[in-house]
């Protein structure tokens, strides 16, 4: 499927955060773009954020380390990352790098609501 | 076509013209649903694409088509896909050093290994010597980006062999992928 050329995420408020949706392929023309502003959101505190996953298609080990490095930030402030919505593609990358022990990955918002 | 080029064809020809010959032709006539494929075990596909990472959505549609192809169900065509892509952003990312201008040759094989079908994925680049020995992935315990390429890489084809071309720079990777066992 062919990128698009425009932001990679939409992000909205949630109560104790926020909610960024990702859509298209994550690969390595997309994933310095994803970092920047991902990075970018969390320059300031986000004790919940929940990354919706739901229109990502195909990412490779680029848009994991993104989201690897979305993670520390937040461990390191003892905020949350939840991973949601994970189509069974996607979610084989973080099996073969047994990422997904460490990531908390939740089927939909409700379940990343209550995580 | 550069001579080196088609020295690498030409090798790759001779080592494996007779197992895509032999054991393609016989496994793509036996009544296993793939015999409809209209091709001939000699086919191939050769792609040239600049080291823009822009390009790689182009290449892994290429290997998911031609994966599907020559025989591959759509959960190891997955798995190629991910290699080839893994293996190309390293060539761009290390090999290369990010500059976009620079060649890259990926050549698409229709195999078999005396039981199964598959497709092997020849990648070949001109960017400066590596030791072979540091293309390796990390422990994979350690929480932090990036690293994990290599590692998905060998996890995710049945074979993944590195080589210095022997007349120029650069490194040619063959990956190998095969349909999953019938029980």
């Amino acid at each position: 499927m062919p990128n698009p050329p425009t932001s990679a995420i939409n992000s909205e408020s949630l109560s104790d955060g926020a909610l960024i949706r990702l859509q298209g392929d994550i690969d390595f023309s997309r994933s310095p773009g994803l970092r920047g502003e991902l990075m970018g959101l969390l320059k300031k505190p986000v004790p919940r954020m929940v990354v919706d996953l739901a229109s990502v298609g195909y990412m490779d080990s680029s848009g994991v380390a993104v989201l690897v490095e979305a993670l520390q930030t937040q461990r390191a402030r003892k905020h949350k990352l939840i991973l949601c919505a994970m189509q069974p593609k996607v979610k084989g990358i973080f099996e073969i790098s047994r990422l997904n022990q460490l990531f908390t990955i939740v089927a939909d918002m409700d379940a990343a609501m209550k995580a | 076509m550069e001579s080196w080029r088609a020295e690498a064809s030409r090798g790759q020809a001779k080592g494996d013209r007779q197992e895509r010959t032999d054991e393609g032709d016989r496994l793509r006539t036996q009544d296993s649903g793939l015999s409809k494929l209209p091709m001939s075990s000699n086919s191939r596909i050769l792609l040239e694409l600049t080291s823009d990472p822009a390009l790689l959505c182009v290449v892994r549609a290429a290997v998911a088509t031609a994966a599907e192809k020559f025989g591959l169900d759509e959960a190891p065509a997955g798995q190629l896909k991910l290699a080839v892509d893994e293996a190309l952003s390293n060539v761009i990312k290390h090999g290369y050093k990010g500059r976009t201008d620079q060649l890259i040759w990926v050549t698409l094989s229709p195999i078999g290994n005396g039981q199964r079908l598959g497709i092997e994925v020849v990648i070949e680049d001109r960017a400066e010597q590596v030791d072979l020995t540091r293309i390796k992935g990390r422990p994979l315990e350690e929480l932090r980006p990036g690293g994990l390429g290599v590692h998905i890489i060998r996890q995710a084809v049945d074979v993944a062999e590195y080589e210095k071309r022997a007349d120029g720079p650069g490194l040619r990777l063959t990956l190998k992928k095969f349909t999953e066992k019938k029980e």
